[in-house]
């Protein structure tokens, strides 16, 4: 079974690239275009493998998605990754107090994001 | 054959390219392989451009003639600098889990463990083993020699700064936080507790001698596929000399099967990277 991943970004171009390159990897995706969005999607969906959201959106934002996320006991081995162009220490400090398991500065590319889905346990087969 | 009287036919830039090679090979031991030679245009073409030259010809004269600086940076474009921190991580995973336990046994935290990262690119090797044995063994005393032909790319290294785009290539976030600080918005610094433990030297694998001392650990990955036969044995000489008995040899995922110096014995891997010095 394909890994099931959830792109939580208001910019639908963020969503785009990241989809497109989670889907070479094998990823089936789902979006949400607010963290409210999101937490819709988690309640709805009984099994998903990661969840990457953006950190600045309206609403409650990417912080509020994640404890969230983190509060959603069918969820517990869901992983969280935070993609943000948010570089300072102290933010993302904060982010991984909330509950995040790693965290994808901006800009990203594939490598990076490979390398991070690397560093959270998944794997595919060859590089596509 | 040209007929009596015409001009003398000009060296087409096949000449060029294989004097360019041939610079390549003597000054780096880098041999490029037949059907590359766009490899050449691609890389050369801005510096070319920057030198007001319009053929391969004018770079290879003034290569001919000993200009140090076109050297160095004629070998900085045409010998690869791909790297990323714990690149191969299955590589680095073995390694803490296996062969650095075993060369620390027994060993006093203040017994600095020496490692030699050979052709160490712009760094991230050298500060990845740092990180591991820090992680793993809190206050252990390292010291880490990384080596590489290219002084442009031994500045690099030594300077230990790299773009967000180079951290998130194999660095965890909270890894980060604790290895590096932060330099404007776009870059990282490691921090000094890193870089007082590594030390970065201009080094040819196939002409110099090795790096002064013993080492433990030499790492010497995707190099020796850059190399004909006798420059492969040469340098795979040159790192057997350089590691001390019960030394660890890793080479690259797909060196492995190479044919390696009898000094070495082969470690049960599957891939076969790691190397034990006979002791």
């Amino acid at each position: 079974m394909n890994p099931r991943a959830l792109i939580i970004d208001d910019s639908r171009a963020t969503r785009l690239m990241l989809g497109r390159a989670l889907r070479a990897l094998g990823f089936e995706i789902l979006e949400a275009d607010s963290a409210e969005a999101g937490l819709a999607v988690l309640d709805a969906t009984e099994h998903l493998d990661i969840a990457l959201v953006d950190r600045n959106m309206p609403g409650v934002g990417g912080l509020g998605f994640v404890r969230g996320a983190r509060a959603r006991t069918q969820h517990r081995d869901l992983c969280l990754m935070m993609v943000s162009s948010e570089t300072a220490p102290e933010r993302v400090m904060e982010a991984f107090e909330a509950g995040l398991d790693e965290y994808l500065m901006k800009p990203v590319t594939t490598e990076a994001l490979q390398a991070k889905l690397q560093l959270l346990g998944f794997s595919w087969g060859e590089a596509p | 054959m040209s007929a009596p009287g015409s001009a003398l036919p000009q060296p087409g830039p096949e000449v060029a390219v294989e004097r360019l090679r041939a610079f390549l090979k003597r000054q780096a031991g880098v041999v490029i392989a037949p059907g590359r030679e766009e490899l050449i245009q691609s890389r050369l073409g801005p510096l070319l451009r920057e030198r007001g030259w319009s053929a391969l010809d004018a770079l290879v004269d003034g290569l001919s003639a000993g200009d140090p600086t076109l050297q160095d940076q004629v070998i900085d474009l045409l010998t690869t600098h791909e790297t990323s921190f714990f690149r191969d991580p299955p590589v680095f995973a073995w390694l803490r889990a296996k062969g650095l336990p075993r060369l620390l046994a027994g060993r006093p935290r203040h017994a600095p463990l020496r490692v030699w990262s050979a052709a160490c690119s712009t760094g991230q090797e050298a500060l990845s083993v740092a990180i591991a044995v820090l992680e793993d063994q809190p206050g252990q005393a390292i010291e880490i020699v990384g080596t590489d032909i290219s002084a442009p790319t031994v500045q690099q290294a030594a300077e230990a700064r790299y773009s967000t785009l180079a951290v998130n290539r194999g660095l965890g976030a909270k890894q980060l936080l604790r290895w590096f600080v932060r330099d404007g918005a776009t870059h990282w610094i490691a921090r000094p507790e890193l870089r007082e433990r590594c030390s970065f030297l201009q080094h040819n694998l196939v002409a110099d001698p090795k790096p002064s001392g013993a080492f433990d650990l030499v790492l010497l990955r995707n190099v020796l596929i850059y190399f004909d036969d006798a420059d492969r044995q040469r340098a795979i000489a040159t790192v057997a000399s350089a590691l001390r008995p019960g030394g660890l040899l890793v080479l690259g995922t797909a060196e492995g099967l190479m044919p390696i110096d009898e000094r070495l014995l082969r470690l049960e891997r599957e891939d076969n990277v790691g190397f034990r010095v006979r002791q």
